[in-house]
């Protein structure tokens, strides 16, 4: 009695409705996102291998990983490197692209589908086993360079093999390109106008303007080439294979090792969650940074 | 009237449908796996085939893929339920499967007659606590495989054994004859199995792990062992790992073998049917090295695979029958020919050597590598993990990065700590 009182919940028809349309994907979210996720924390903490009933080993993965795994840290390192290297250059690459391409020059829109192919074609086995014959030993990229007069470079040796793998990702520039696109496109020319009469030159107003107006998009792109680096298996596998020496052993692909090559599921399944929990992490010190360096236009 | 119509037509379809489902329930799908290249996707179609021809209620379905990433998606599919009734493994791969549970059907269970294998063969690499969970294809022995033409330039015999100091000072005397060209072609991986491995079990005449947590060979043994790798890759008698690796899957496929600038390679006789098609050059074949003083042959002979049938499968009679088919019918025999090495079954040597359709060179490479067999080895000789540490101790001596001292110290400790988890 007294000031609570129950309140009735009603569900109109129309909102009855609605619950069935978004059904499908609830259901399929619960199945094939929800229920795997949980389970993978579970198994996390069991040693689960291929056929066996997994049986609860609390931390023992975890101790195992951080204490006895010889491949683990070279793993982080190689993993750490690729996506703080790669990353910022393949977003560089893609704003000075995006800016050549807010020129009015003729067939841009041909240029535009040139260089945004490789983002759709460039994460396939096909283009990491051509990555492989272009800069294989006796490959074209060394042909052309013995031609030139210059020696051949061991590209996919334990020194560069990493810097040849990231090549790969920086080359697939053109989804992050298309959305610098957008933004320089909404940047008010109001703002270089202005800036012209106060007499700014072109790099000031790079700086000053460009930058800050498409800063979230900066942001966008960095958080998703960041998350999606960390996760990135299919070209190491095929062109390296994880070597030589580990010097190309993502983390993605040890994830995937431990699961398939040693079939220790338990032990993939803390490996990933180890993963979830590091692109958590630099995903929230980078949102945590954001305040300082993007610019917000509804709080000035 | 409407009403009728529909009715009469959902009951005409209702008929269809189960007439559909008697038909389909009277025939058998037995699902078929296996790994390889054209050449023996072909000639197992045509084994299918002739078995379809006899037995026209089974259906057997092939799954096949080239062998990388064939046992990833096998276990896979092992783990989730789904294996294929009976599936082509490689022997490799077996321990590390059926230390996990009941995966194979018990063959020695079903209708297959096994009269035509060597009991022995089958009881070394096909049984597990007494069941026959596998029968061999093939028989697979270590052998050298030869550039006739190049071998026969340079003066190197071939009839003759070679040990591995042979193959080393030969070696050096071929780049200078040869600058372009190598002497012997191998990646990393192969080098851990067919070189380390074969010098260590020759040099202490057992294999290199013994039962539980054993290891039999010391550091000093390793470190001799990367020693003589260091000096085929400083003399260039090995092709440098950087042109090697590239074709891990089928370095038959390598460049450098097909152009003939390489004078020998070493494998198992299942790659000699690949090397001659795929050579322009004649192939000959002939004693895998040995070390000189050594105490046994170190010579691996194994199947070339094993026929296995799941544990789960809803039809063994019928999977049994197709097996059974695979091995002991003429018309499959014959179908299949020396794909899968010479058969391990004596009828279908039999009767392809009246045919004959007994390739010389793969005959003449089996019967040696069976009159030299080395003593048997212990299963972790394949265990992933400890392979992949001596690959990459083979690696950091050929990329320069380790000396083979650094890299033995460094293999030993992490091969003991790995050891101490079995």
């Amino acid at each position: 009695m007294g000031i609570f009182r129950k309140k009735e919940l009603t569900i109109s028809r129309y909102q009855k409705q609605g619950l069935w349309y978004v059904m499908p994907f609830v259901i399929g979210f619960l199945i094939f996102n929800i229920i795997p996720i949980a389970s993978s924390l579970y198994y996390s903490f069991t040693n689960l291998q291929l056929l066996n009933t997994p049986k609860w080993t609390g931390l023992r993965n975890f101790i195992y990983m951080f204490t006895l795994d010889d491949t683990f840290y070279q793993s982080l390192k190689v993993t750490l490197v690729y996506t703080f290297v790669s990353v910022p250059v393949k977003i560089a690459f893609a704003l000075l692209i995006a800016l050549i391409l807010t020129a009015e020059i003729r067939g841009l829109s041909v240029y535009r589908l040139l260089f945004y192919l490789p983002s759709i074609l460039g994460g396939s086995v096909v283009i990491s086993i051509m990555w492989k014959f272009l800069f294989m030993q006796d490959g074209y990229i060394n042909n052309i360079l013995i031609n030139l007069g210059l020696p051949a470079v061991k590209w996919l040796g334990p020194k560069m093999s990493l810097t040849t793998i990231s090549i790969l990702q920086v080359w697939q520039f053109g989804s992050s390109m298309v959305l610098f696109l957008a933004a320089l496109k909404n940047v008010p020319t109001e703002y270089y106008e202005a800036a012209n009469i106060d007499g700014a030159g072109r790099t000031r107003r790079f700086i000053k303007i460009t930058i800050p107006i498409i800063s979230p998009i900066i942001l966008f792109n960095l958080l998703m080439q960041l998350i999606q680096s960390f996760q990135h298996l299919t070209a190491p596998m095929v062109i390296t294979g994880g070597g030589p020496l580990h010097t190309t052993y993502l983390f993605g692909m040890k994830i995937w090792e431990e699961a398939f090559t040693n079939t220790k599921l338990g032990y993939s399944s803390a490996l990933s969650w180890v993963l979830v929990v590091i692109i958590i992490g630099i995903t929230l010190v980078i949102f945590k940074t954001s305040k300082v360096w993007v610019y917000d236009e509804a709080n000035g | 009237m409407k009403k009728l119509i529909t009715a009469i037509l959902v009951l005409v379809l209702v008929c269809q449908l189960t007439a559909v489902a008697f038909a389909a329930g009277e025939a058998v799908t037995i699902r078929f796996s296996w790994w390889g290249d054209e050449t023996r996707h072909n000639v197992t179609l045509a084994a299918i085939e002739k078995f379809e021809a006899a037995n026209p209620n089974i259906k057997i379905e092939p799954e096949y893929m080239g062998w990388d990433g064939y046992h990833t998606k096998l276990k896979t599919q092992i783990a989730g339920g789904s294996a294929p009734d009976v599936m082509q493994t490689d022997v490799k791969e077996m321990p590390g499967i059926v230390s996990q549970g009941k995966v194979f059907y018990d063959l020695s269970t079903l209708q297959i007659d096994r009269s035509g294998f060597d009991a022995k063969f089958v009881e070394n690499w096909g049984m597990q606590d007494g069941a026959v969970i596998g029968l061999p294809t093939g028989t697979n022995g270590e052998t050298s495989i030869f550039n006739a033409e190049l071998m026969t330039k340079a003066g190197i015999p071939m009839d003759q054994p070679l040990t591995w100091n042979d193959i080393l000072e030969y070696g050096k005397k071929f780049k200078e004859q040869f600058p372009d060209s190598y002497m012997m072609l191998l990646d990393p991986n192969q080098v851990e199995l067919h070189i380390l491995n074969a010098y260590i079990c020759q040099k202490i005449g057992m294999g290199k792990y013994g039962p539980g947590n054993t290891r039999n060979f010391s550091e000093e043994d390793l470190v001799e062992a990367l020693t003589y790798i260091d000096e085929l890759l400083a003399a260039q008698v090995l092709v440098p790992f950087e042109q090697s690796s590239v074709h891990s899957v089928n370095q038959m496929e390598n460049p450098l073998w097909l152009t003939g600038k390489v004078a020998m390679y070493l494998n198992f006789t299942t790659h000699i049917a690949s090397a001659q098609k795929n050579s322009s050059f004649e192939i000959a074949t002939g004693l895998f090295p040995s070390l000189e003083g050594g105490k046994q042959s170190g010579i691996i002979v194994q199947p070339a695979q094993l026929i296995t049938i799941s544990a789960n499968t809803q039809h063994p009679a019928e999977a049994a029958l197709f097996v059974d088919f695979f091995f002991n019918n003429p018309e499959s025999q014959i179908a299949l020919g020396l794909n899968r090495s010479v058969p391990a079954v004596q009828s279908a040597r039999e009767l392809l050597a009246s045919r004959g359709e007994l390739n010389p060179v793969l005959n003449e490479a089996v019967n040696r590598a069976l009159a030299n067999i080395g003593e048997t080895f212990d299963v972790k000789t394949y265990n992933g993990e400890l392979v992949k540490i001596l690959v990459t101790a083979v690696e950091a001596v050929g990329y320069d990065t380790m000396t083979p001292a650094e890299a033995a110290a460094n293999a030993i400790k992490l091969i003991d700590a790995k050891l101490a988890e079995f």
